[in-house]
């Protein structure tokens, strides 16, 4: 019997297929703040107002007309009253990608962890794409999950009266919102978090733009300047999405100068990006 | 008087019966040391209160109980007598706005000095150091070695008596190294009391024989290095011979007196343990010569401050 | 004092080869010169480097760190050529870093994770299957001394854990070159022992490269055998320990205590010349004044050890210490830099 090598060994690999880095990094993005207890309460938490909206579902399709007047949009299964539904979760959704997404990158700019990634087999797009993947992963949790289990849940209670359209089109109509308006959303927040280095700042910025441009939008509107709700962050991404869903815009603004605005700062976003990280990846 | 562990009456840095508490945590526990003239080493594992006691002694925080006197005064209460003492911090803040002739004028003038005299002095220290084609601009520009090189300047720049200086060579390039060893020798040379407190040996090793070592708290070891080595009984002294015909030589030596232990060893050496190692060391040359031994090598494997430091603070 | 004799540099068993086509390449930098701005930080830099342990040293600003960057691909070439294992760090970077291992000097750990989650997420990343990084990441930190903290967040890692950590990161995906810098900055005592003791034996045993950028001479004598000088951007000279020399005056190193007026004179009517260093008496001594140093190739130095031998003998100097002066690569580079 032979006495094998105690010290360091080489290592033989296995032959098991390996992930490619973005996929390794948006993994371990989202998994390591899930073990946080707290974290996992307060995504249970946000599914709390897609639990009401399917006891109002149920009570429509069980007991009929009467309930709508009485729920009003809660009890809507059209495109537009899901579209409602996301612009509803918008407030879990902000304090959720200030939590998850606010110290992404800069905490590894403190921890001059950049320099660890870089030194690795990967590029600038692994490392910012992964990155958006872990954020727009959390996005998803909150919008586009509920939204997929009302759909069935709807389907399965009353399968005539809702049809294929709800079963397929809206959560395919929800997938390409969620993976297009949280991308954008967070390579906006990755944009912040590639400029600070405290994830306290990244998330004074990002309250400042989300609550800050939401409050002031609807101030202006009960002042009756409608149109400067164009400065509303995440209106904007609502607004257009009423495209998408075949609704009615609910700001002032039209959906195609909200699709232009969120292309526009998305583009800004990933600028900046650009310029904060390439210098650690590649000096010039 | 010079070195450490010398009589407390000549003595320039003293404490007795220091102890150092943060709530139930005890950083030092129970020190007594005395500090004379010359380059003293103050050695430590971390966590072994050494930063604690550096403290004390240099007067920038007060014992739990016990005393700490430096010149026979305790600093805190005689506050004149700074003007004696030179510090030089392990911590890199420096005021980043303001240039190095600035910084080091400010601190001689916080020494009471008169504009001209402190004119002279920073351009003594600055050229000393290298520093005077930086000394323009703002210390928020300058690399990690030269910030060292003037924290350095201004521990000395007031000719203390005594000056404590921690991890003094932090950041610093081969060269200037050299250099602040050599710095260190001569203040030492010159009468001052310079105590040091680093984390690595060789260099501790090239500016004194003298050290002060503290374990758990504790004071463990004070004094020149080989005579300390010489007082660890467990660890007979190990002599290494290199030969062309290391097993020859072996058998030969396990037979003599004063020899407890031989091994040949992976690199060809012969290792010989000796409890008396003076007598081993008087008669070696003669059994060489006189049985045609022939060696290329003798080296004392472990009276190194390395290995001294190792076996004092081995579980 | 540690002593380190001259390293043998065994063949790894089965190993993953991670150069260009499979074969045995090192690290090939010509001409390779290199300017942030306008400024150039490396003028026309060249050396070829085989597997082995390899001292970096400068001072400050002599493009130390561009360096490594440069042979990590993070930084665009224009001019000049810099290969490692067979792949052009000009286009091929990316294939090239997963056999290389680097060992940053600050920072490092991505807080809120465990030590053993850290490793393996930079195995993973360095294209190793989850399972396997997992694997190697227990492995890896079983080597470095970290076994009983690896389940702690490390954040909480004192400084020494924090650079075993980082050793173990860069050694998860088993590469062929480690580069380190400064990688005992801020240990005590015990930890630099047992780091520099970690590295000679993965440069000296398993089969690594090793590149260690330092400003502490002690780290290098410990582990390297040979030495690369940077100043200004220009490599300035390129040495190895030398362990033989066969020239007729050669230096001792003497340590003793006894009748050191008797000792000393004696030997000064041989010729010898002395010199003080530290606790070490220095004495030269011309060996072709020695009956019998003269050999076929040169001079013999045990000629002079043995005359010294009989100076100590009759007159009863008790000798610590008596060989000779192994050429330091610490005052090579003092004469070099200084020059």
């Amino acid at each position: 019997m032979p006495v094998y090598e105690r010290g360091y060994t080489h290592w033989q690999p296995s032959g098991r297929r390996a992930s490619p880095a973005w996929l390794v990094i948006a993994r371990r993005g989202v998994t390591e703040p899930l073990k946080r207890r707290w974290l996992f309460l307060l995504i249970l938490a946000s599914w709390v107002p897609a639990i009401i909206k399917g006891g109002f579902v149920y009570a429509k399709l069980k007991a009929g007309n009467m309930v709508d007047l009485l729920g009003g949009s809660w009890t809507s299964i059209d495109p537009e009253g899901f579209l409602r539904f996301l612009e509803g979760q918008r407030f879990f959704v902000f304090v959720l990608l200030a939590i998850t997404g606010a110290g992404l990158i800069s905490t590894d700019r403190r921890e001059n962890g950049m320099s660890l990634y870089f030194s690795r087999p990967l590029g600038l797009l692994d490392y910012i794409g992964g990155k958006a993947m872990t954020i727009v992963g959390f996005y998803c949790l909150v919008t586009l999950l509920p939204v997929c289990l009302l759909c069935l849940f709807a389907y399965l209670i009353a399968p005539d009266a809702t049809g294929m359209d709800l079963l397929l089109m809206t959560p395919l109509r929800t997938l390409a919102y969620c993976l297009l308006a949280g991308a954008s959303t967070s390579l906006v927040l990755l944009a912040f978090s590639s400029l600070g280095t405290r994830s306290v700042f990244v998330m004074v910025w990002w309250t400042v733009l989300v609550q800050g441009t939401e409050t002031i939008g609807g101030i202006a509107e009960g002042l009756g300047r409608g149109g400067l709700q164009a400065m509303n962050f995440m209106g904007q991404y609502h607004n257009a999405g009423s495209l998408l869903f075949g609704a009615p815009p609910r700001l002032e603004v039209s959906p195609w100068l909200s699709l232009a605005l969120v292309l526009g700062w998305t583009v800004l976003a990933l600028w900046v990006l650009r310029r904060q990280i390439r210098p650690v990846e590649v000096v010039s | 008087m010079k070195g450490a562990g010398i009589d407390s009456s000549q003595a320039r840095i003293t404490a007795d019966r220091v102890g150092k508490w943060f709530g139930e945590v005890i950083a030092v526990n129970n020190c007594t040391l005395s500090v004379g003239t010359g380059v003293v080493g103050l050695l430590g594992a971390n966590g072994a209160g050494k930063s604690t006691l550096f403290k004390m002694l240099a007067g920038l925080i007060e014992p739990s109980h016990g005393t700490v006197r430096v010149f026979g005064r305790r600093l805190r209460q005689d506050v004149g007598w700074y003007r004696q003492v030179g510090f030089c911090p392990e911590s890199d803040a420096l005021p980043d706005w303001m240039t190095g002739r600035e910084f080091l004028a400010l601190m001689l003038r916080l020494m009471g000095y008169e504009k001209s005299e402190i004119n002279r002095r920073v351009g003594y220290w600055l050229e000393r150091f290298e520093l005077e084609d930086a000394a323009g601009r703002r210390l928020g520009g300058y690399s990690k070695g030269m910030r060292q090189k003037l924290k350095l300047a201004q521990a000395m720049a007031h000719d203390p008596a005594v000056i404590f200086l921690d991890e003094p060579l932090n950041g610093m390039d081969p060269v200037s190294r050299k250099q602040s060893i050599d710095l260190v020798r001569e203040l030492g040379q010159q009468g001052r009391t310079v105590l040091v407190s680093s984390h690595i040996l060789p260099e501790v090793e090239s500016m004194t024989s003298e050290i002060i070592l503290m374990d758990r708290g504790r004071v463990l070891a004070e004094g020149a290095v080989a005579e300390i080595r010489d007082k660890i009984p467990e660890h007979p002294t190990t002599v290494a011979l290199v030969s062309a015909a290391p097993r020859a030589l072996a058998g030969f030596l396990i037979g003599r007196e004063h020899v407890v232990g031989v091994q040949v060893d992976q690199e060809n050496r012969v290792v010989v343990s000796t409890d008396h190692a003076v007598a081993f060391y008087r008669a070696l040359p003669g059994w060489l010569l006189g049985n045609g031994l022939v060696v290329d090598e003798i080296v004392t494997l472990d009276d190194s401050l390395e290995a001294v430091f190792q076996y004092l603070t081995e579980r | 004092m540690l002593r380190f004799p001259a390293p043998k540099l065994e063949e790894p068993a089965i190993k993953v080869n991670r150069s260009r086509d499979g074969q045995q390449y090192g690290i090939q930098v010509s001409a390779l010169t290199f300017a942030y701005v306008t400024e150039p930080v490396l003028k026309g830099v060249g050396f070829v480097l085989e597997k082995g342990a390899i001292g970096l040293l400068g001072p400050n600003g002599s493009g130390k760190t561009t360096l490594l960057r440069c042979l990590l691909g993070q930084v665009p070439l224009s001019r000049g050529e810099v290969s490692v294992l067979g792949w052009d760090m000009a286009t091929q970077a990316r294939s090239a870093r997963a056999g290389l291992g680097w060992m940053p000097e600050r920072g490092g750990v991505i807080p809120g994770m465990s030590g053993v989650g850290l490793v393996a997420y930079m195995g993973e990343l360095s294209g190793m299957p989850a399972r396997d990084a997992m694997q190697r990441a227990h492995e890896v930190l079983h080597y470095v001394g970290l076994a009983d903290e690896r389940y702690r967040s490390c954040q909480d890692y004192s400084q020494g854990m924090k650079q075993r950590l980082k050793l173990a990161q860069a050694l998860v995906h088993d590469p062929e070159w480690l580069f380190l810098d400064e990688p005992t900055s801020g240990l005590d005592p015990r930890g630099r022992v047992s780091i520099l003791e970690l590295i000679r034996d993965l440069a000296w045993n398993k089969g690594l490269g090793v590149i260690l950028s330092t400003h502490l001479l002690a780290d290098v004598e410990a582990v390297c055998h040979e030495i690369l000088v940077l100043r200004s951007g220009e490599l300035l000279a390129r040495q190895s320990v030398d362990t033989h020399a066969r020239q007729a005056k050669q230096v001792f190193e003497v340590e003793g205590f006894g009748n050191e007026d008797a000792f000393v004179a004696d030997l000064r009517a041989l010729g010898a010349h002395f010199e003080q260093d530290g606790r070490l008496l220095l004495v030269t001594l011309d060996l072709s004044r020695l009956p019998g140093a003269h050999t076929g190739a040169g001079f013999d130095a045990t000629a002079g050890i043995n005359a010294i031998l009989q100076v100590a003998a009759a007159r009863e100097y008790a000798l610590r210490r008596l060989r000779r002066r192994p050429v330091s690569l610490a005052e090579e580079f003092y004469r070099m830099v200084e020059a």
